[in-house]
């Protein structure tokens, strides 16, 4: 039904079309001539009458408009005041909206806390931090070099090696790698 | 919906709950002998202010053997680990380097497991230097002890979801 129907606007419109183009075709030497009748001065034509009556209308349009600017800056926040008296607007919003999940969504999604530490303090908690990390990398770095001595020792001894559980055992996951983003994690 | 927001800065982040290894751990330790070392130096110093104020024609330095100093120093500073890691889970030089030290289960420890802690690192400090060979990174005292001392940058314990299995 919805495609018959749009089927049958498609067709109005093609045949107001189709008639429409021959008449614009007649209508625009006519309306030449009596708009812009041959041997009439040309300020008594009737186009010229209707451009100045299109001027006066859009000077007329554009001191309306600047009034209604006016009278709507009056009154608007007249009417928002008596609005915003009766109504609760707080009550509305906590009560129609998880107000705290919103908050911990929009804090989590721009990461606030590193904004914050990134305009305060930055000097202080970028040193701590560069000691911190550099600490890590010192740690990764004894771990590798302990886990390849445990391997060369391993090679050398038949059997098991270690006296003391090994990283197997201890579910101990050692990542080999320099930065950050893959540290040894013990789990 | 619950939204996890973390404190820690981002690179730090896959550490958390980690047990910590020896370069931190003795960074961490020698932050916690300065800085008992300089409190002892201002009660010293406090001491010697009063004792000037109300006897100023009468006043000497106070003079005490280097043992007695040295038993001193290591006495406060087995006080001031046990409160600290008993009260906070970690002392100023575990708050520097992002420390915290916890029980068998992740908990903070109880007061006596912190004294005996804190007496067996103080008296037997090498101890310490096994975390760089344990591939668990314990320290002595964490094996006789059952503790661990982990990454743990978030101010709070149970804030951050830094965890441990120990």
């Amino acid at each position: 039904m919805v495609d018959v129907a749009f089927g049958v606007v498609v067709q109005a419109r093609d045949t107001v079309s189709a008639v429409g183009r021959p008449l614009r075709l007649l209508a625009r030497p006519v309306a030449q001539v009596v708009l812009r009748p041959p041997l009439v001065p040309r300020r008594l034509q009737p186009a010229a009458w209707l451009d100045r009556m299109a001027r006066r209308g859009a000077d007329y349009r554009g001191d309306a408009l600047h009034e209604l600017d006016v009278v709507l800056d009056r009154l608007l926040p007249a009417v928002l005041v008596e609005i915003m008296r009766h109504v609760d607007v707080a009550d509305l919003v906590l009560e129609n909206v998880d107000v705290a999940t919103l908050a911990r969504e929009v804090i989590a999604e721009i990461d606030l806390p590193e904004i914050i530490r990134d305009s305060t303090g930055a000097m202080a908690s970028d040193t701590l931090l560069g000691v911190r990390m550099q600490s890590i990398s010192g740690d990764e770095a004894i771990t590798r070099a302990m886990d390849r001595l445990r391997l060369r020792l391993a090679r050398r001894t038949p059997g098991p090696v270690s006296a003391e559980p090994g990283p197997a055992a201890e579910q101990t996951v050692i990542v080999a790698a320099p930065k950050p983003d893959a540290p040894a994690t013990v789990q | 919906m619950e939204v996890e927001i973390s404190p820690v800065p981002r690179e730090a982040r896959p550490y958390q709950g980690a047990r910590a290894g020896l370069v931190t751990r003795l960074v961490a330790n020698v932050v916690d002998a300065l800085t008992v070392g300089v409190a002892l130096l201002v009660v010293y110093a406090g001491f010697h202010v009063l004792k000037f104020i109300f006897d100023p024609r009468g006043f000497e330095f106070a003079t005490a053997s280097a043992l007695l100093s040295v038993t001193m120093g290591m006495l406060a500073l087995v006080v001031y680990m046990t409160f600290a890691w008993s009260i906070t889970g970690r002392t100023y030089g575990d708050h520097v380097m992002g420390l915290r030290v916890v029980g068998r289960r992740g908990h903070r420890v109880w007061p006596p497991t912190a004294l005996v802690r804190a007496a067996f690192c103080v008296g037997f400090p090498i101890g310490l230097l096994w975390c760089g060979v344990s591939a668990s990174r314990r320290s002595l005292q964490d094996i006789v002890l059952r503790t661990a001392v982990i990454y743990d940058w978030s101010p709070r314990r149970d804030h951050g979801g830094s965890t441990v299995a120990a």
